[in-house]
């Protein structure tokens, strides 16, 4: 981590030409660029920064996680054996792959209130993709009578009609979940150390929060829809209120758990470097 | 720095509050109120009509009975020795203004008609009857004057729900859940035919006979309910009919029961309970019954019917 730093203070440092210290008289609009590279919760970064005012400065920028992949297989036993696919060894197991998506594009605003710190509040956003995290079975696993309309019976199957909510593949006989969140995410924080140095180089702290708003899983689900007048199956997103079969009441606790996760923390340092 | 650990505190109480739990809420459908439809063509003037054995025959048959259905279908009952056999006729009915039943085909061509006072009048009637009747390769003429018959309107008490239910539905769509102790597992098919759950209930182990896999791959053309207290099925081969009425004051559950001639099969058979579920303009028929065989399961196959 030091060494990466490192070279991207040197890189930096060797780009254009060397400027003396900012005062402040030197902070206006779009006179001054920086770029900075940065590392923390909210992945990697990449960003550019000008100031607007002494007290302003605009950074935009974008961030990743590098793709974290999960691989398991799962058990495709019980008796609903008859409606899924046994392995090429004629186990009823599949694989089931995982992965973590978080990239975004970010517009933040830095406030100085004080004259003689760097001290700074932040707002702004990032905005991306909202699936987190997806969850797949690479192949088809749910014989093709079932595929689409047939599955895990999630509802109350003593109530009303409306009331039946089951958990299907795909029309591919795949099964696939993922969890999102809010493309839009604001975000609110403070940190120490100016997005366009005064000198050539520094190095920033940010400390704060993304507004994720409510995760919801997504999957596909078949039920009789009322207003619609028919069944219905598909990529929707879960409704926990429909989740009234005690054999999974687990699933539903899931997601009341997963739906407080509302806000994600970012603690992040930065490295910048002046350009001009 | 007081200041700025203040702030911090601020971030993370802003943090905690949007991180609360929202309560659990029960799933929500229609206002709870029974939708009002609108009345079928022949509402008003939809009959049975029992005529006595052997007053009208013809080629071996006899015509024991004839429904004016709300729809404006007709459905004949023909009784032929010891059996008793239906036909929804591919034909639709009309009143004149003297209260005569005008039967035509697809093509508005009059094929039928029956005349006596029938239109809005009770109990025992007498009426003029003409109307042919194919089944199969063979064809039936029934024609005759002063035909006695007793005459069944409102059978079932009147009620919203009555006038909701009572017309010729089309299967949209068929949904069957499979409930036991290890699986809860559903099938649904677009349309009527019930041979496409047999697969699926012998993927659920259940037992079925050839008779039984033969009742069953059938396709439902339409489910009729009547005021005059008929229930019928037009499967692409025949129809069944059998007798229904509310269980209660509720109207939500309705129950069938024996009539003349055979009805049923493996999921749906005489002095079985249906559920009615209303929605916007269209109806949820669910029966709950019972799949046997290596597992027993609870069987809920729910018709989607507008």
């Amino acid at each position: 981590m030091r060494k990466l730093l490192l070279i991207c203070g040197m890189a930096l440092f060797g780009l254009g030409q060397a400027h003396a210290q900012l005062v402040p008289g030197d902070y206006k609009l779009f006179n001054h660029l920086s770029a900075g590279v940065s590392v923390g919760l909210d992945g990697i970064g990449f960003d550019v920064a000008t100031p607007v005012t002494r007290f302003l400065a605009i950074r935009a920028g974008y961030t990743f996680l590098p793709g974290i992949k999960y691989s398991t297989t799962i058990d495709l036993d019980g008796a609903n054996q008859k409606i899924f696919i046994p392995n090429e060894d004629g186990v009823y197991k599949a694989d089931l792959k995982g992965k973590l998506k978080m990239g975004n594009f970010k517009l933040l605003v830095d406030f100085y209130p004080f004259k003689l710190s760097s001290f700074h509040l932040t707002v702004g956003a990032y905005i991306g993709k909202g699936t987190l995290v997806s969850a797949y079975t690479p192949d088809q696993i749910v014989n093709d009578i079932y595929r689409g309309n047939s599955g895990i019976e999630l509802g109350n199957t003593n109530g009303s009609i409306f009331e039946q909510y089951t958990l299907v593949s795909d029309e591919e006989g795949k099964a696939n979940i993922d969890l999102k969140v809010n493309g839009f995410k604001p975000y609110v924080g403070i940190g120490f150390g100016r997005a366009v140095p005064k000198k050539r180089v520094n190095v920033t702290f940010d400390l704060g929060v993304q507004f994720w708003g409510t995760p919801a899983l997504w999957t596909n689900v078949k039920y009789l829809d009322y207003y619609k007048e028919e069944y219905v199956s598909g990529y929707n997103k879960v409704d926990k209120n429909r989740v009234t079969n005690s054999k999974y009441k687990d699933v539903k606790d899931a997601i009341k758990v997963g739906e407080k996760i509302r806000v994600y923390p970012v603690l992040k340092l930065t490295v910048n470097g002046r350009i001009f | 720095m007081k200041k700025y650990l203040l702030l911090m505190a601020v971030i993370c109480a802003a943090t905690i509050n949007t991180s609360c739990s929202s309560e659990d809420k029960e799933y929500q459908y229609g206002n709870g109120e029974t939708p009002v439809f609108t009345l079928p063509p022949f509402a008003n003037d939809a009959a049975l009509f029992e005529i006595p054995l052997n007053q009208l025959t013809s080629n071996g048959a006899s015509l024991t009975a004839i429904n004016f259905t709300e729809s404006g279908k007709v459905i004949v009952e023909l009784t032929k020795g010891s059996g008793v056999s239906y036909v929804t006729l591919p034909y639709n009915v009309t009143v004149a203004d003297d209260g005569t039943l005008i039967i035509t085909d697809q093509g508005g061509n009059e094929v039928g008609r029956i005349t006596g006072a029938v239109s809005r009048s009770f109990g025992n009637v007498t009426l003029g009857i003409n109307i042919n009747v194919t089944v199969g390769d063979q064809t039936y003429s029934f024609n005759g004057t002063n035909v006695p018959a007793g005459k069944i309107q409102n059978a079932i008490a009147l009620c919203t729900q009555t006038n909701n239910v009572a017309r010729t539905w089309k299967v949209t769509s068929m949904n069957l859940v499979f409930d036991g102790t290890d699986i809860a597992l559903s099938k649904s098919v677009e349309g009527g035919n019930l041979g496409e759950f047999v697969e699926a209930a012998k993927n659920a182990r259940a037992t079925l006979n050839n008779d039984e896999v033969d009742k069953l791959s059938k396709t439902i053309n339409g489910i009729t309910i009547e005021k005059s207290g008929k229930f019928s099925i037009e499967y692409t081969d025949g129809t069944e009919v059998c007798n229904w009425n509310w269980t209660d004051e509720n109207y939500k559950n309705l129950q069938l029961s024996v009539g003349k001639g055979v009805f049923g099969n493996k999921f749906l058979s005489i002095n079985s309970e249906l559920t009615v579920d209303f929605m916007p303009s269209s109806i949820a028929l669910t029966l709950n019954t019972a799949i046997t065989g290596d597992q027993n399961y609870t069987a809920i196959l729910t018709f989607v019917l507008k």
